[in-house]
């Protein structure tokens, strides 16, 4: 389920051409990770979330899951928010640092160069008679005798 | 217990004690050993070498050295402080995380109780310090624009570092409201200068410059001592200055990464650990002669503690600015509003500092905490209004000294070394909070005259306690200040402070580059009286 939930919070987005969370390989990241104990609570969590709103068995409802159209998938996210809202703040966090430390993903938002050393970035040279008003306005700092 | 000894022994490899060393081994025949708790940090260990970059500057890059935890930290409980303690324990000190803004403090910051009746005045000024201004310049690097109206005229600097698109949208606002402006003074090569690389725009200067263009001490003035004889022990954390049967200092315990102690003796002492680091050493070196800490006859160490309370201003515009693109906390900054104008309700004054966006990471996540980033169908929509979009607003403030502002030893909390750790307690004065609630109303009248949408405003910031000043305060009266205008002890005479600890006020701008002129300072008067400090 943990790739079915990930992807409701950040699916693929064809206009912006970036990748769905476990398209970014980010579902390994989070089972593997320092944090899988926490996406563990957290699967726990939305479990028995499910569990309440379908009327399944405790333990059992996480085939319901994947019954549920994209918007019902995000009513039961945002119902997990509501319960334990510390421990989905925790799973989110570790979605988005994931996924925004994912080359693939920072190239296509626009973050320059990924990693930003050695390539590093450019940026044009300014004109600087854009300074001629701060010129004009003299002196701004306090003079004081020796 | 191992014995070693030089002439002159540094303690901190910062900012100052860099500088000291450059400037003390330059004396022909002098011995110069500094001791640096902290170890090398190597130019490829940096998070910008890697993509999760933003993730190693929550970790073992921290600025706190409370969440860092590396062996060199030691422990500093702010929680009786609305400002949160950032430092740096590595050869370069802070300077290795600093952002590199490189303003000298003006001719009347060293006027305050004359000029505005508030803090004291310090008992050297501007004058004295502009030739060693314009060394340290040259030592470190510094580009700019000469001819700025706000401040003394700077006699050379590299081209300055460029504006991006979003800050020339807020230069622009500057110019629409008549309010000054001027490029950053950066500690950050924009040409191959002093053997070093020029910038390349990674972004993040507070995280360690791979590229070696940000000049952090470590690539400006320690590989210059290293060539004139300096010597530098690292992983040696001093505890303790001792003194002779007259009351002279005459070296250090410390103890190496392997926990031995060593006893190195030394001939005129200069400490450069911090406006925490160095109160704590002083409070911690206790003896009969100084039941209450080293050179404490006043009473005065660890008091005065000023962190230039920082206020933040965001906004957020139409166009993709690119705006995460630069040097991250240099671009342009204002001082408008830095002098004394009793019309406005406060004294002393402010610098806004312009920053560029935030990076990816940190966009998402403050997005999301704000609710500006919605999760699911909306969420790379929402995303991208915001990343490349915004630029934010620093307003430092000068906060003035207070004795109740304070530093204490920590016995509650121990080093790896088992020394005990800094205890701080400080709050913002009325006349701090009126100063920057009107920083912050000045900080949104730009954003919206740059076309943005205020997304942000608030004071203080936490976790911006870069600036550690005042705590053993220089000044020409022995009963209210620790040391004389040489930064020499008034207790102890072959005793000398160099860093931030000794300002007297700390002004509305970074303090790195006056305490380094003040060390260069300091460091003629040691030469001058060499023969009577040896005696």
């Amino acid at each position: 389920m943990l790739g079915e939930i990930i992807d409701t919070l950040i699916p693929a987005d064809a206009r912006t051409q970036m990748p769905s969370a476990t398209d970014a390989g980010i579902e390994f990241v989070l089972r593997a990770g320092p944090k899988a104990a926490m996406v563990q609570d957290y699967l726990a969590l939305a479990e028995v979330v499910l569990s309440a709103r379908s009327g399944v068995e405790s333990g059992r409802a996480e085939g319901s899951f994947f019954q549920l159209s994209p918007q019902q998938r995000l009513e039961v996210l945002n119902a997990t928010r509501t319960k334990n809202a510390p421990l989905f703040v925790a799973f989110v966090t570790a979605l988005f640092q994931a996924y925004f430390t994912c080359p693939s993903v920072l190239t296509r938002v626009g973050s320059g160069a990924v990693p930003p050393f050695p390539q590093g970035n450019l940026l044009l040279t300014n004109d600087w008679s854009i300074l001629d008003p701060v010129f004009r306005l003299g002196r701004v700092y306090r003079e004081v005798e020796a | 217990m191992v014995s070693e000894s030089a002439d002159i022994l540094i303690i901190g490899s910062g900012a100052s004690g860099a500088a000291a060393a450059w400037r003390l081994s330059r004396i022909p025949g002098i011995s110069v050993v500094c001791l640096e708790q902290g170890r090398h940090v190597l130019p490829g260990e940096y998070p910008t070498n890697s993509a999760d970059w933003e993730l190693r500057r929550q970790d073992s890059f921290h600025i706190s050295p409370n969440v860092r935890r590396r062996p060199a930290d030691y422990p500093i409980d702010d929680k009786e402080s609305p400002i949160a303690i950032a430092n740096f324990n590595g050869v370069g000190g802070g300077t290795v995380l600093y952002s590199g803004h490189f303003p000298r403090f003006h001719p009347s910051d060293f006027r305050c109780r004359s000029l505005d009746g508030v803090g004291e005045d310090w008992p050297l000024d501007y004058r004295a310090l502009e030739p060693y201004f314009q060394e340290n310049e040259k030592m470190m690097g510094v580009a700019g624009l000469v001819g700025d109206p706000a401040n003394p005229s700077y006699i050379e600097l590299q081209p300055p570092v460029p504006l991006g698109a979003g800050g020339l949208r807020i230069a622009e606002a500057f110019n629409s409201l008549g309010w000054h402006w001027w490029p950053s003074y950066s500690a950050i090569n924009t040409r191959e200068s002093g053997g070093r690389g020029a910038c390349i725009n990674l972004g993040p200067c507070n995280t360690g410059c791979s590229q070696g263009a940000k000049a952090s001490v470590d690539v400006t003035y320690w590989p210059e001592a290293y060539r004139q004889g300096a010597r530098l022990l690292t992983e040696s954390r001093v505890l303790e200055i001792t003194l002779n049967a007259q009351g002279k200092a005459n070296g250090v315990l410390y103890q190496d990464a392997a926990g031995s102690m060593h006893r190195f003796s030394a001939r005129v002492v200069v400490v450069a650990c911090n406006g925490i680091g160095t109160p704590r050493l002083l409070l911690n070196s206790k003896s009969p002669a100084f039941p209450d800490g080293l050179a404490n006859e006043s009473g005065l160490v660890g008091r005065n503690l000023m962190l230039h309370p920082l206020g933040y201003v965001e906004g957020v515009f139409e166009e993709d600015l690119q705006s995460s693109i630069g040097p991250q906390g240099c671009c342009l900054f204002s001082q408008q509003f830095y002098e004394t104008d009793p019309a406005r309700g406060f004294v002393r004054g402010y610098t806004m500092q312009i920053l560029r966006g935030a990076p990816a990471l940190e966009t998402a996540l403050a997005g999301f905490l704000k609710r500006q980033i919605n999760l699911g169908p909306s969420f790379h929509g929402d995303f991208r209004r915001l990343f490349n979009h915004t630029m934010g607003i620093a307003v430092i403030g000068e906060d003035l000294p207070e004795l109740t502002n304070r530093v204490e030893l920590d016995p509650e909390r121990l080093d790896t070394w088992g020394m005990p750790g800094a205890k701080v307690y400080y709050q913002l004065s009325p006349n701090t909070r009126r100063m920057l609630a009107h920083g912050l109303d000045r900080s949104r009248e730009v954003i919206e005259a740059a076309g943005g949408k205020v997304v942000a405003s608030f004071a203080p910031v936490r976790n911006t306690g870069w600036h550690l000043m005042g705590t053993a305060r220089m000044g020409l009266r022995r009963r209210d200040s620790v040391v004389n205008e040489f930064g020499q002890a008034h207790d102890v005479p072959n005793l000398f402070i160099v860093d931030s600890s000794i300002f007297v006020t700390g002004a509305g701008v970074n303090p790195v580059p006056t305490a380094q002129a003040l060390t260069l300072y300091i460091c003629d008067h040691i030469e001058r009286k060499l023969g009577e400090l040896f005696c």
